[in-house]
């Protein structure tokens, strides 16, 4: 016999004739918020004939779309993102769980100030430094350059990321830590056997987080980015676009190429993601 | 206003924590004593992200305010000299840019009227734990994380002369032959509503974990004395759910008010500048015009405004985050 967990029945869940009618409608709402996503998805693999006639599903199937945007060079592009996003990453990632870990762990004069620093980088948005910081990077000639635009997507998602961090290491208690240097381990040693298993999921949604955000950045690219030996993929589909010349299909192989790393990593990471941003968004 | 209240959380734990260190100290150590060294580990830890927070937005912003009060124009010198408030003159006289705020404002209203109307049923549907809720509201959040330069060429086909959410459109009479981003009166409108749509994933997960946090014992009790559906959407869930919906509101409402992307992508501001933001109008006026001067200037100026409101917003319906919590 199976033996099954005894769950707790929470008071939200349907009853009666709603148990059948509530699901029902949330797939439903769900699908039709999303028909435009169904659309570009389905649309990738569509003949441009096929896509003419309109509606939603495909009547033929061709891999051709993806092939053409390849042909078009988006692999240099794919190159560059995967390299700024990853570097941006584990940057970002890397301080901001040093910070988290410091102020959570410890208590020192000017915490609150340095604290107050690290979230007022949230609250300046990319257009209001936009026209600063593309004048500092002519003048240090790092326009055109994947390094100075790795620069400029560091702070992107560091503040919520310390935020996420710290909150999880505040929701452990500090005791086995503390117990564990009485013991005679070094604080480099907790950091290594305790505190980094403890924060794993975290660390690698916080991660996931900011590689996806500077994946699909649109703005400071255009800005800073004109060579093509330099584009990042959102400017890689408008080159697509502007072309003019390339059927619909290729431009939405191109949008499913552009979308899909990100789809992926969210779906891996939601779990740990969803919940810290929300808390980020309305407590920060 | 980011995280202001998000300080005064700290745990007891670390005061203790702290307090242990404290003791490790002394109170009589010297600067050079192996305790001065410890003290400056939390320094050496928070370093790092102050450093790239100062350098690459705290800085930039200060020098953008600087670069404000210089007119400074790329066709007449290569370097900024202090004007004044040259600048801010320019745009104050100009018909554009009150055009482009009062677009902006019309855009962040309806961003946020849609993504309230919508997401607040659509948050209290989701929450009902059902075998489907937690796929639905996973995909749901597809809009939201999906880059703005897919959704916005998607749109363009979608609504294209022909294109399927077009000819829907068309056979319910909304629109005409021609696409409603080629219209001056249909093009904002259009633009607001894919923007409400965008945004509306991640409002709909705030408020649905929102209501899953309300204590189900106030509805039982509610259910005793008689009060029926609505009473209990209206007095319970609404009031319990109102600091988050304003929370909310606030961030999603800044984000919308300095949107660039959609716009610049389907309509470039136009058809004229029609569905034109202030911060597209930042854009063209650095890239295009080659004025950085007028273009800070701008920047400057919606930074303000969005403080001054979003603070008074706050401030009038006396929601900080400790009772949103």
């Amino acid at each position: 016999m199976k033996t099954r967990t005894i769950r707790q029945r929470s008071a939200l869940e349907p009853t009666g004739k709603a148990r059948l009618i509530i699901p029902v409608a949330q797939v439903l709402v769900v699908l039709v918020l999303l028909l435009p996503m169904i659309w570009l998805y389905l649309g990738s693999v569509r003949t441009d004939l096929d896509l003419d006639k309109g509606g939603l599903l495909p009547h033929t199937f061709t891999l051709a779309n993806f092939r053409s945007v390849f042909d078009e060079g988006f692999w240099t592009a794919i190159r560059n993102s995967i390299l700024v996003a990853s570097v941006v990453a584990i940057v970002t990632t890397t301080f901001a769980a040093l910070a988290a870990y410091g102020l959570a762990r410890f208590s020192f004069r000017g915490r609150g100030p340095i604290m107050l620093v690290i979230l007022a980088g949230q609250a300046i948005p990319g257009l209001v430094v936009l026209v600063p910081l593309v004048v500092a990077l002519q003048r240090l000639h790092l326009t055109n350059s994947l390094v100075g635009l790795g620069l400029v997507y560091l702070p992107l998602g560091l503040p919520v990321s310390v935020y996420m961090l710290r909150s999880a290491l505040l929701a452990r208690p500090a005791e086995v830590e503390e117990s564990a240097m009485v013991d005679g381990c070094s604080r480099v040693g907790v950091v290594r056997r305790i505190v980094i298993p403890l924060l794993r999921p975290s660390i690698v949604a916080v991660g996931a987080f900011t590689f996806t955000l500077s994946w699909g950045e649109y703005l400071f690219a255009l800005s800073l980015l004109t060579g093509n030996s330099v584009k990042t993929v959102p400017l890689a589909l408008q080159d697509l676009f502007s072309l003019y010349t390339l059927p619909i299909g290729t431009i939405l192989a191109g949008g499913v190429l552009v979308s899909f790393p990100v789809v992926v990593i969210f779906l891996a990471v939601q779990r740990h993601l969803v919940s810290g941003l929300v808390a980020g968004a309305t407590k920060g | 206003m980011a995280g202001l209240a998000s300080l005064d959380d700290a745990s007891t734990r670390e005061t203790r924590a702290g307090a242990h260190a404290q003791r490790r100290l002394g109170p009589r150590s010297r600067w050079w004593s192996p305790g001065t060294r410890k003290a400056l580990v939390p320094y050496g830890l928070t370093g790092p992200a102050v450093l790239v927070i100062v350098v690459v937005a705290l800085a930039p912003a200060v020098y953008g305010v600087w670069l404000s009060f210089t007119n400074w124009q790329f066709l007449q010198s290569t370097t900024a000299h202090f004007e004044g408030l040259g600048a801010y003159r320019t745009i104050f006289h100009s018909a554009e840019f009150w055009s482009d705020l009062g677009h902006t404002w019309f855009w962040t209203a309806g961003t946020l009227v849609i993504e309230v109307g919508v997401g607040l049923p659509l948050g209290l549907l989701l929450s009902r734990p059902t075998r489907v809720s937690g796929i639905a509201t996973s995909f749901l959040l597809l809009p939201w994380i999906t880059p703005f330069v897919v959704v916005s060429y998607s749109w363009l086909y979608l609504l294209g002369a022909g294109g399927p959410v077009h000819s829907l459109l068309q056979a319910l009479g909304i629109v005409g032959a021609a696409t409603p981003l080629a219209s001056t009166t249909l093009a904002l409108p259009t633009l607001t509503v894919i923007s409400g749509w965008k945004g509306l994933p991640f409002m709909t997960i705030a408020l649905l974990a929102n209501r899953r946090s309300i204590d189900n014992g106030l509805y039982e009790a509610a259910e005793v004395d008689g009060a029926r559906m609505f009473q209990r959407f209206r007095y319970i869930t609404l009031p319990l759910m109102r600091n988050t919906i304003i929370v909310m509101s606030v961030v999603l409402g800044v984000l919308a008010f300095y949107s660039f992307d959609l716009v610049w992508l389907l309509t470039q501001g136009g058809p004229g500048t029609s569905s034109e933001l202030t911060g597209v109008m930042i854009y063209s006026q650095f890239f295009l015009n080659g004025a950085p001067g007028i273009a800070a200037a701008i920047g400057v100026s919606m930074f303000v405004m969005l403080i001054i409101v979003s603070s008074g917003i706050l401030a009038l319906t006396r929601v900080n985050s400790r009772e949103g919590r």
